[in-house]
């Protein structure tokens, strides 16, 4: 009798602690729109987990309720098989979790021991430099990589400024980490070594959540898999073999399945060079790189791919593109003539702009849509209303943008700032592909977007060029340069490789470019 | 057990904007009402001193409305710099530099004698705007913050109008530190009630000037956009430097205008008291009018009232001068603590269910 009872008591508790994390029916609401509508999720240790999802299905607003971030407004929460609840960050990491966001949380201008003493010294009981540094090496030997302690952050690279992140979370006592979106920022090579780092993490008996919404990253490298849409959880941490991407995406997305975008069809007509970038030098932005003798040209009708890293000189490409920073040498020629200097002039001589950083150089968050798409028709010798600009013209033009580009649940008098990613995408699209464009220079235009707004977006684009523009694509995501044009160039550090037809080239030739050339 | 949260507000809208406004204007009025009975004023001297003699009494209302002629102006000022987010901390300076372009007009004869006044407008315009406008070039060009700049430029312009009058502008026939007075044709007319002269028709036409430029003008529109992102701005082809040394050029402008308003309509020439206690004033008009051109007008003259009152309760309560000052800067904060709700809302929470 007194076995028996011991039995299931050890059973139970197998049960209860095999798990390190439990959340069920947790809601939580911004305002009137609930960003969790009862979901669930639970973490194994020992395992990777990946939360899968489009954008705004709630996969970070969870985990931020897990990490302390937000509070939750109803359900339950438990950490090793005990009831929880997080009113701070802080309080979250006592509990031993911690959490890598997207956006890294580093202070630029210091040293990596600097940032990690700063983070970690009080939970580490560090009491100097040198313990510190210990602790450091330590952890350096377990995960197999060493960072130089005294190295500025803001000067190192993005996937190094990845390791200290999770070096700062895991000394600061973590044992349940969470992966924002950790291959967003890196190349080919270096997700995979990311991705194989929270591997090795999770088999060392910790447990790791990785959120993502790239179906590569969780068949490849994760155990368990919990899909999110709208709120809640649609698949409920099934083992990730034999899940396949159909099964995922449609999981994603619900209803019928997002089929791959179709090849483009028919024959391509190109039309002659319009676009010709001569010898083109430009200084480095802030942590940014000088611009170094880029040569190439875009033909009309045709999608002319860069890839590369960021941080290589696409944004400073970009920036001397549409005449917001000056050349130190070399020409852009637009239908053979030089581009006039203004930002003004150019847009009128048909240059349009997606940037990578749509409310930050595209969009006025502040401001009502119908502001937003009317603003370029008011501007230059062409304007369209110069001395009474009503409401109703512009409502009309924003009622019109928002039909045509199916701008999901937009308001014309309601600030841009609202809309989510990929409804600000296309209100970005519809009010660039106004009357006029001749060049279009697309920078990252499908960063952070769901499947169907990639596709809308991606299918944009095509028409662009199909009309006869000259398109320009910018982009880290090398599967979308590879869909999508017809000649591809790859940047690094400044500098531009040839272009080569894209049914010529090799990706790993194309990864190895992006790497190694300087 | 139900607990209360904040939460961010996602956009409020225009009704919701103004009934904040309102309450906050109205605690203001609450807390300055309290603050005045602690000074010695019973209920009924309130509302005889704010409400009777300020509006009902015809000496209180020509002289509300007198002070508001240049009130309305410089709050203009302050509201069309801030269309592009241009700080201009320098109304005064404005004022001074147009009252002393207007007085220069009328010491040296400049243009024809029939249309003097309108010369002595222009010019008065022209040097407001050119004291600003040197303001908004510098921080365009270099980058120069503007709340220093146009701080400063207050006192280059009265330490000129000091030399002036001390100096060249002296009144020759009593030495007295005040220019000659104006000729009749170079003032401004009086309309038959008490102070108020013709003035208050250049205010009212700056308004709504303003009220057009900001509201249907395109120029309105890139304004907006340059103050809610500079950078998306210049890259969708805005000409944003342009842009900004326009509004506040203009900005300037409508200052040297309310010192044209001085000059010409109640002082007949250039004295000391010209261009005092503006400043002050000019930010509380155009925050409390959230930069709404016809919002200035109202906001202009019930601070025109508070000054009023404040007078009556110099000469009748013995309460110091500040005493304005005190409920200006009161009705300020109630106004800016009470935007707050424009930013978050509070509600309950639903019940948190524990974990069995």
């Amino acid at each position: 009798m007194e076995y028996e009872l011991s039995r299931i008591q050890r059973e139970r508790f197998d049960e209860i602690s095999k798990l390190a994390v439990r959340l069920a029916e947790v809601e939580k609401s911004f305002g009137p729109r609930p960003a969790l509508a009862g979901a669930n999720f639970s973490l194994e240790w020992g395992e990777v987990h990946a939360l899968l999802g489009e954008n705004g299905a709630g996969k970070s607003t969870l985990m931020n309720v897990l990490a302390g971030f937000y509070t939750a407004d109803a359900g339950i929460l438990e950490v090793d098989g005990e009831a929880a609840r997080f009113e701070t960050p802080a309080a979250a990491a006592d509990a031993g979790i911690g959490m890598v966001h997207q956006h890294f949380k580093l202070v630029g201008p210091l040293s990596v021991l600097e940032n990690l003493r700063l983070a970690c010294a009080r939970r580490a009981g560090w009491r100097s430099k040198a313990e510190a540094l210990r602790a450091m090496e330590t952890l350096g030997k377990e995960l197999g990589f060493r960072l130089d302690p005294s190295a500025r952050v803001d000067e190192m690279a993005v996937s190094d400024q990845q390791k200290l992140e999770i070096m700062k979370v895991l000394l600061a006592g973590a044992r349940i980490l969470v992966l924002d979106e950790p291959t967003a920022v890196l190349t080919e090579q270096e997700a995979q070594s990311a991705l194989g780092l929270a591997r090795s993490l999770a088999r060392s008996g910790r447990a790791v959540v990785l959120i993502t919404h790239k179906l590569r990253d969780v068949l490849g490298f994760s155990d368990r898999v919990t899909v999110m849409r709208a709120g809640r959880t649609i698949i409920d941490g099934a083992a990730s073999e034999g899940m396949t991407a159909a099964s995922l995406s449609e999981a994603m997305v619900g209803g019928a399945p997002v089929t791959e975008l179709p090849p483009p069809s028919g024959s391509r007509h190109f039309k002659p060079e319009m676009l010709r970038v001569k010898a083109l030098c430009a200084p480095a932005s802030a942590h940014g790189v000088a611009l170094a003798k880029i040569d190439f040209s875009v033909q009309g009708g045709e999608i002319f791919g860069i890839a590369g890293i960021g941080g290589n000189g696409q944004a400073e490409l970009v920036e001397a593109l549409i005449g917001v920073r000056a050349l130190t040498s070399g020409a852009v020629l637009f239908d053979g003539v030089d581009m006039p200097p203004s930002p003004e002039a150019r847009r009128e001589r048909g240059l349009r702009y997606i940037p990578a950083d749509r409310m930050g150089m595209g969009l006025f968050g502040e401001l009502p849509l119908n502001v937003n798409i009317s603003l370029p028709r008011l501007l230059g010798g062409g304007a369209e209303k110069k001395w009474l600009v009503t409401k109703s013209w512009m409502n009309g033009l924003a009622r019109d943008a928002i039909s045509q580009f199916e701008v999901a649940g937009a308001q014309v008098d309601l600030p841009a700032r609202l809309l989510s990613g990929g409804n600000a995408q296309k209100l970005m699209l519809a009010r660039e592909f106004t009357g006029g464009m001749e060049i279009l220079i697309a920078h990252s235009p499908t960063r952070g977007l769901d499947i169907r707004a990639v596709q809308a977006v991606q299918t944009r684009l095509r028409a662009a060029a199909a009309s006869g523009c000259a398109v320009l694509l910018i982009s880290e995501d090398l599967d979308e340069i590879m869909q999508l044009s017809d000649r591809v160039a790859v940047m690094s550090h400044g500098r531009m490789s040839p272009a080569e037809n894209v049914a010529a080239v090799d990706r790993a030739r194309i990864g190895r470019l992006m790497l190694e050339m300087h | 057990m139900p607990r209360l949260i904040l939460s961010p507000r996602l956009a409020a809208s225009r009704r919701f904007t103004f009934l904040v406004l309102l309450g906050g204007i109205l605690a203001g009025l609450v807390v300055s009402g309290g603050f005045l009975l602690t000074q010695g004023m019973g209920l009924s001297d309130l509302a005889s001193q704010f409400v009777g003699y300020t509006f009902g009494n015809p000496a209180g209302l020509d002289q509300t409305l007198t002070r508001s002629i240049p009130l309305i102006l410089v709050g203009l000022s302050v509201a069309v710099c801030l269309k592009v987010k241009f700080w201009n901390i320098g109304v005064e300076g404005q004022l001074w530099a147009g009252a002393m372009a207007a007085t220069a007009v009328s010491l040296y004869h400049i243009g024809p004698e029939a249309v003097r006044l309108w010369v002595m407008c222009v010019a008065a315009m022209l040097g407001g705007g050119l004291w600003c406008g040197v303001c908004a070039l510098a921080r365009v060009r270099l980058r120069a913050n503007e709340v220093v700049t146009t701080l400063l430029m207050n006192y280059v312009a009265y330490m000129l109008a000091q030399q002036l009058l001390y100096g060249a502008w002296r009144n020759p026939q009593d030495s007295f530190p005040v220019s000659k007075v104006f000729a009749p044709g170079e003032t401004l007319a009086l309309l038959g009630f008490g102070h108020v002269h013709a003035g208050i028709f250049f205010s009212l036409g700056a308004a709504l000037f303003c009220w057009w430029l900001c509201g249907f003008a395109r120029v309105g529109y890139m304004a907006k956009a340059v103050a809610a992102n500079p950078a998306a701005a210049r890259a969708v082809g805005v000409p944003a430097g342009a842009v900004v040394l326009l509004m506040a050029t203009l900005g300037g402008a409508l200052s040297g205008l309310a010192g044209f308003t001085i000059v010409c309509g109640e002082e007949h020439r250039l004295t000391q008291f010209v261009g005092n206690d503006f400043i002050f004033p000019s930010i509380v008009i155009a925050y409390l009018a959230r930069s709404n051109p016809l919002g200035v007008v109202v906001a202009a003259i019930a601070i025109a009232a508070l000054y009023t009152a404040g007078d009556s309760l110099k000469a009748f309560y013995q309460l110091p001068g500040a005493t304005v000052l005190t409920i200006e800067a009161i009705l300020l904060l109630c106004v800016c603590c009470a935007e707050f709700w424009l930013r978050y809302q509070l509600g309950w929470a639903k019940s948190t269910k524990v974990a069995p």
